[in-house]
């Protein structure tokens, strides 16, 4: 292993990931057969549901015994187990760049990314790779061949900060790289409008994809009253905040930060977690301090448990 | 009281840390964040606990330029001018107005008082002197002295004695730059005085004081006082006369005197009257006099409380009306002429006895030519020897003689009377060509150049004036006519002092010499040469105590001349003989002056103003204390230098808190420049870090 894949993956948070496993709540679409359910049936050897035949249908899933005693003709289905993508969708816009402490907000994502990208690699899953701020900019589609693993590490690990965020525009493109279905992690601090985002993913979605949503925050992006008691600003009431993305400025005090944008954060936080509910994705708020492996292991955790 | 006052513009500069403050306020911290889009924008005004911190600073700040300011302003503190103890010696002029009204009432018994308490009160480092004035003497009588000899100055106070002259408030300011200025310290003219109005000055500028002088007064007078005076007399008539008195108030109420009129030290007559309003005359008529001088004295009875101007003195010369005039024939031209303009003068009174060369003894034989008033001689060619040296004895003992040169004296070879040389007679027409129109009987001289001289005597040009000091007075012409030959000779160079008046007329009147007789301006020459020399121009005679007169005495101590003062005393010792050609009296009444035998009077009155007690207005007062002298501009520099001790600076206190708050500002503002270090310091670092973040931080 290089050194930038020990850096990026710690072996403590390797080893704790060693026992778990990525498993889709959905079967999705696969080449191989493997621990995950497919979505499509009729490779497993689980039977899953009866269905009435239609024209066109291959007639040796035709239980032939249900005919025999009720005339009719049922298709048998099964649920197969099979190889799913794993497409990570990482926001390298320039407030993921935001950090009160040694870790910011991208540098949290890029070990997300990375531990997620193991992990199917583990499984023999593909596992792609979109970095996106304004535009589209780098795209690594899945793939599972030898030393796929260090290049999709060496790629999450050249990102950088910079430019502003548009998500609509952004997923709008991923469909085009995205035909096939499988599991979409976004990793984002979401400063977005919540319906911007269900505009975003919605499509996604629809076409199948099982969505999983790492909504990343600093703890002082969660209390910034922190921020009005430490540094330069600590004993002023007022100061300007500036928008790391746009550059804008804003005079802002300590007391709006101590009370009202708690209440605000609190529920933006809402709005996207019903957003993510209504289009059936998995929204997880996760503060930079956390723990890595801990945070892997409740959402791999939360996802076996709803299998 | 500021030596720069202009620096203190400097503390226009308050404004500049108030600005920086307010913009050092209003500075906000930057601070990176991840998104607007949660926030929303809000102000919150300073805590008070922050804004008190801000304040002291400021106040610091502030209170260090304006000592800054007034340090480079220079503030003096200016010392009390009569405190008792000052690091500053000054000069303290005690002038005590020693003037007639001084004696009024107590007035100088307050005065001495007012004095010993200022001479009491002077400081262990100021230095004093105590200036007399009255008159034109303003008289340092001691000083300037320490404190620590004030003794002299009691002394001195206590010797001195009031005046009967009068004061004159702006002569004093003008000598109280001699003895001031001298001393060039700051000064403090106390004038204790009863604040006449008549004291006053003509010009109110020459009340001014000398530069870096406080003029402060101290009024010893009452306002309620009154006064009466005889202020004046007057004499009409010749040989009966009418004299008239003036009394003057200056109180409301009436009063009862009597007014006592001595003539020769004996009482002549005593009227009473009432004194109401500010003048009541007193008439006393029928008054004869022998021929000779007199001395009238006119005083109120009884006295009041300022008896020295309750009396007024007058030295009257009364001779007999009559002139004696010589004539070779008592009907000729000359002599009608001279006859006939001297009695035309009714104001004169003056009587015409003629005579001859031939009638003069017999005349004379009745009445002493002393007797008569002048004599006019129309041809001193007509006198024998003897007669002309009874009228030359005439005019020695102090006669009067108009002299003329006709045919018989233009042919001597001087004229008899007079002794002056006579060069020829000149047939050439002449005018006039200078008439001295100051002497009193040359007082018209507008027409003389009409008179037309056919004839003329050509003289000695006397000269005009005396050649040298101590030299006797020279024979002064008063006309002159074109070719320089005088017309009308003064004689100057007679034997005594006592001697009378002698005009010389080198022309005849005849109408073959001139026609000065028939000219209109012939009368009123005859009458106006008349009056002067019969004296009638001077009928009462007094001077003012004070000022200067002219004795007649010759400077000279050989004369023996003497003047005694009206207490009997003389005036001037053997070693001031000289100095009796001129007189200035100091008391009021009668000085006797003494030369060959004879002996003469004048009078001496005290200054009427002086009997006016109305005190100075209040404006006049607020006006002179806010007299400043505005000196030139090197006087100033002198003045200002001399004024410097007169103040205190309290530079080193100044500088003292300067240094102590310039203290005070630097830890208070290194203090709080460090906290704002070590914020920024702080804030870029977190900035760096969030806009780079290091692998190695995580």
């Amino acid at each position: 292993m290089s050194s930038s894949i020990g850096h990026l993956l710690p072996p403590s948070t390797l080893a704790s990931l060693a026992n778990l496993e990525l498993v889709a709540r959905v079967a999705v679409e696969g080449f191989l057969i493997g621990m995950h359910r497919s979505p499509r049936f009729g490779f497993s050897q689980e039977f899953k549901e009866y269905r009435a035949y239609v024209e066109g249908d291959d007639p040796r899933f035709v239980d032939w015994n249900v005919y025999a005693r009720t005339d009719r003709a049922y298709i048998r289905r099964f649920e197969g187990e099979t190889n799913t993508r794993l497409m990570i969708l990482l926001d390298a816009s320039a407030s993921m760049g935001f950090g009160s402490h040694s870790v910011t907000k991208l540098q949290y994502g890029k070990f997300l990314a990375a531990a997620l990208g193991y992990m199917a690699m583990r499984q023999h899953d593909p596992a792609g790779l979109i970095v996106f701020d304004e535009e589209v900019r780098q795209y690594r589609p899945p793939t599972t061949r030898s030393g796929g693993l260090l290049g999709l590490i060496h790629a999450i690990d050249a990102v950088q900060p910079s430019g502003g965020t548009r998500m609509l525009d952004c997923f709008q493109k991923f469909r085009e790289h995205m035909t096939r279905r499988g599991l979409v992690v976004v990793i984002s601090d979401l400063y977005c409008d919540p319906a911007a985002l269900t505009r975003a993913v919605q499509p996604l979605a629809y076409t199948g994809h099982d969505i999983v949503i790492f909504q990343l925050l600093d703890p002082q992006e969660r209390a910034p009253a922190g921020l009005a008691d430490s540094g330069a600003a600590k004993g002023r009431e007022s100061f300007v905040v500036e928008d790391m993305e746009t550059r804008a400025t804003m005079q802002v005090s300590a007391q709006y930060l101590r009370d009202a944008y708690t209440t605000r954060l609190e529920n933006h936080l809402g709005e996207l977690r019903r957003a993510a509910a209504n289009l059936g994705a998995h929204h997880l708020a996760l503060s930079t301090d956390e723990p890595l492996d801990r945070a892997l292991r409740q959402y791999l955790k939360f996802r076996e448990g709803h299998r | 009281m500021f030596a720069a006052p202009w620096f203190l513009a400097g503390l226009l500069a308050i404004g500049l840390p108030v600005l920086l403050h307010r913009i050092a306020r209003t500075e906000r911290i930057k601070l990176a964040f991840a998104s607007l889009m949660l926030l929303e924008a809000s102000e919150v005004r300073d805590t008070s606990r922050r804004t008190i911190r801000y304040w002291i600073l400021l106040a610091v700040r502030i209170l260090l330029l304006i000592a800054l300011a007034l340090a480079f302003a220079q503030p003096l503190l200016k010392n009390d001018p009569i405190a008792a103890v000052g690091p500053q010696p000054q000069l303290h002029a005690i002038v005590v107005d020693a003037s007639l009204s001084m004696q009024h009432g107590e007035r100088w018994t307050r005065a001495q008082a007012e004095a010993r308490k200022l001479i009491d009160g002077l400081g262990r480092n100021d230095r004093a002197l105590l200036v007399a004035a009255s008159g034109r003497k303003i008289e340092l009588l001691a000083g300037p002295v320490f404190a620590s000899d004030a003794n002299v100055l009691r002394a001195a106070l206590t010797a001195l004695q009031p005046s009967m002259q009068r004061l004159d408030y702006g002569l004093l300011m003008t000598s109280s730059k001699a003895w001031i200025a001298a001393e060039g310290l700051p000064s403090h003219l106390h004038l204790i005085t009863d604040l006449q109005q008549s004291a006053n000055p003509l010009r109110f500028s020459d009340l001014e004081p000398p530069a870096n002088t406080a003029v402060e007064l101290h009024d010893v007078g009452d306002a309620a006082a009154t006064n009466l005076s005889v202020s004046g007399i007057s004499i009409r008539g010749a040989q009966e006369r009418v004299l008239t008195a003036t009394v003057r108030s200056t109180g409301t109420k009436a009063e009862a005197r009597e007014v006592v009129l001595t003539i020769d030290d004996r009482e002549y007559a005593r009227k009473k009257i009432t004194v109401e309003g500010t003048a009541t005359e007193a008439i006393f008529t029928g008054i004869k006099l022998t021929a000779g001088g007199h001395r009238l004295q006119v005083s109120l009875q009884p006295q009041d409380a300022l008896p020295q101007d309750d009396s007024y003195f007058a030295v009257i010369e009364h001779t007999e009306p009559t002139v004696l005039l010589i004539t070779e024939n008592i009907e000729a031209d000359d002599a009608v002429y001279f006859a006939a303009a001297i009695e035309s003068q009714s104001s004169l009174q003056l009587a015409v006895q003629r005579a001859t060369p031939l009638t003069l003894a017999k005349v004379l034989a009745d009445h002493p030519l002393g007797d008569f008033s002048a004599v006019v001689v129309a041809d001193s060619g007509i006198l024998s020897a003897a007669d002309t040296r009874k009228i030359q004895d005439y005019v020695e003992a102090g006669g009067a003689a108009l002299i003329t040169i006709g045919n018989k004296a233009s042919r001597l070879p001087a004229e008899p009377v007079t002794g002056l040389a006579i060069r020829k007679s000149s047939d050439a027409e002449q005018h006039v060509a200078w008439v001295d129109d100051s002497h009193p009987a040359l007082r018209d001289a507008s027409s003389w150049r009409a008179v037309r001289f056919m004839k003329h005597v050509d003289m000695r040009q006397p000269a005009t004036a005396a050649t040298a000091p101590g030299d006797a007075p020279a024979d002064r012409t008063l006309i002159a006519l074109d070719d320089g030959s005088p017309l009308l000779i003064e004689r100057a160079n007679l034997k005594s002092e006592s001697a009378g008046r002698l005009l010389l007329l080198t022309a005849p009147l005849d109408r073959a010499w001139n026609d000065l007789a028939i000219h209109p301006l012939f009368v009123r020459f005859i009458a106006e040469t008349a009056r002067y020399l019969t004296g009638r121009d001077a009928a009462a005679m007094s001077f003012t105590v004070g000022t200067q007169i002219t004795t007649g005495l010759l400077p000279s101590s050989s004369a023996g001349g003497q003047i005694f003062d009206p207490n009997g005393q003389r005036v001037y010792g053997l070693s001031d003989a000289d100095q009796a050609a001129r007189l200035a009296p100091e008391l009021n009444g009668f000085y006797e002056i003494r030369s060959n035998n004879q002996k003469r009077w004048l009078a001496a009155n005290i200054d009427p103003r002086e009997s006016d007690l109305t005190p100075l207005t209040a404006d006049n007062l607020t006006r002179w204390q806010a007299l400043r002298h505005d000196a030139p501009q090197g006087e100033e520099q002198a003045g200002a230098a001399a004024a410097r001790p007169a103040t205190r600076s309290i530079g080193f206190a100044i500088l003292s808190l300067l240094a102590a708050l310039a203290l005070v500002e630097f830890l208070m503002a290194n203090y709080r420049l460090a906290v704002r270090r070590d914020g920024s310091f702080g804030a870029n670092s977190a900035s760096t870090e969030l806009s780079n973040p290091s692998p190695t931080s995580a």
